[in-house]
């Protein structure tokens, strides 16, 4: 295994530019090795999840032409794709607490804007650790 | 039509913007905003309606910048306008969140703003007049 394989990919979807780049500063803040990606929207995110498959997945709801929930039922449909853990940021709290389900359980949190670096770093900081841990445990075992 | 309350703008506003970008406004008189960008966004569901933001363009690229990082130098007309689009979006979601009902936002739009527009509810965070204005209509009677 090499050094680039512990790349953390983070795919962030939003269609507002102002927004990925926010999210693409904090990630770079919380750990500098993670890889960011971006989309506009849900059908971008697809087209870049089928071709990098990304760690993790930050993603905004209310976008045009193909919105977050539609990437999320993208995402729960494949059966390759649906472990890949999402976290969804959205100016809607009704949906952050419980309003109108995620058809995708690999949702593990619901943040609402405007989101704290804390909170991202409270749910980014175990999927680090569990990369860095397997990934030492690959290097081990080679 | 009814609206939401000046208090309850006030303190969403002031959360919204010291959370994002450290600022702290204050209220000030009514009056025309210069150079001002205008959003509107409209939302559906028990209610429906409409909120509308005007700000100063150059106090969008302020807020953007220290809401990513930048000098303000280095933010660009597109990077206030994207802002100013984001913090109407974000504003609308928390406004209508303490309202307690399921709404549904739409995306946030540019709008046209006549620029001598008196705007009622105004707040400044360089304390040098009005730089935001706010405001959230209902469309049908409530309570």
């Amino acid at each position: 295994m090499t050094r680039k394989d512990n790349v953390f990919k983070t795919l962030v979807v939003d269609d507002s530019p102002l927004m990925r780049q926010f999210v693409a500063r904090t990630l770079s803040i919380i750990d500098g090795s993670v890889h960011v990606l971006h989309a506009a929207n849900g059908r971008e995110a697809m087209d870049v999840t089928q071709s990098i498959r990304p760690d993790l997945i930050i993603t905004d709801l209310n976008m045009p032409e193909s919105n977050g929930d539609d990437l999320l039922d993208s995402l729960a449909a494949s059966k390759s794709l649906c472990q890949i853990p999402v976290i969804v940021l959205t100016a809607e709290g009704e949906r952050c607490r419980g309003g109108k389900p995620f058809r995708h359980e690999g949702v593990i949190a619901c943040l609402q804007k405007p989101v704290r670096p804390e909170e991202l770093r409270e749910h980014i900081a175990p999927l680090l650790r569990r990369r860095a841990d397997d990934h030492h445990a690959a290097r081990l075992s080679q | 039509m009814n609206g939401i309350a000046a208090a309850t703008l006030s303190s969403t506003l002031s959360n919204v913007l010291s959370e994002m970008c450290f600022a702290d406004p204050e209220r000030v008189p009514p009056g025309p905003i210069e150079n001002a960008l205008c959003v509107g966004i409209r939302f559906t569901g028990a209610s429906g309606g409409n909120l509308r933001l005007a700000i100063s363009a150059g106090t969008a690229k302020q807020l953007a910048a220290d809401f990513l990082g930048l000098e303000a130098v280095d933010a660009t007309e597109e990077v206030a306008q994207s802002f100013s689009l984001e913090l109407a979006n974000i504003l609308c979601g928390s406004i209508l969140a303490s309202t307690g009902e399921r709404l549904h936002l739409a995306l946030p739009s540019a709008e046209s703003i006549r620029q001598d527009e008196v705007h009622p509810f105004c707040w400044t965070v360089s304390g040098a007049g009005p730089e935001i204005a706010l405001g959230l209509t209902f469309e049908s009677s409530r309570g």
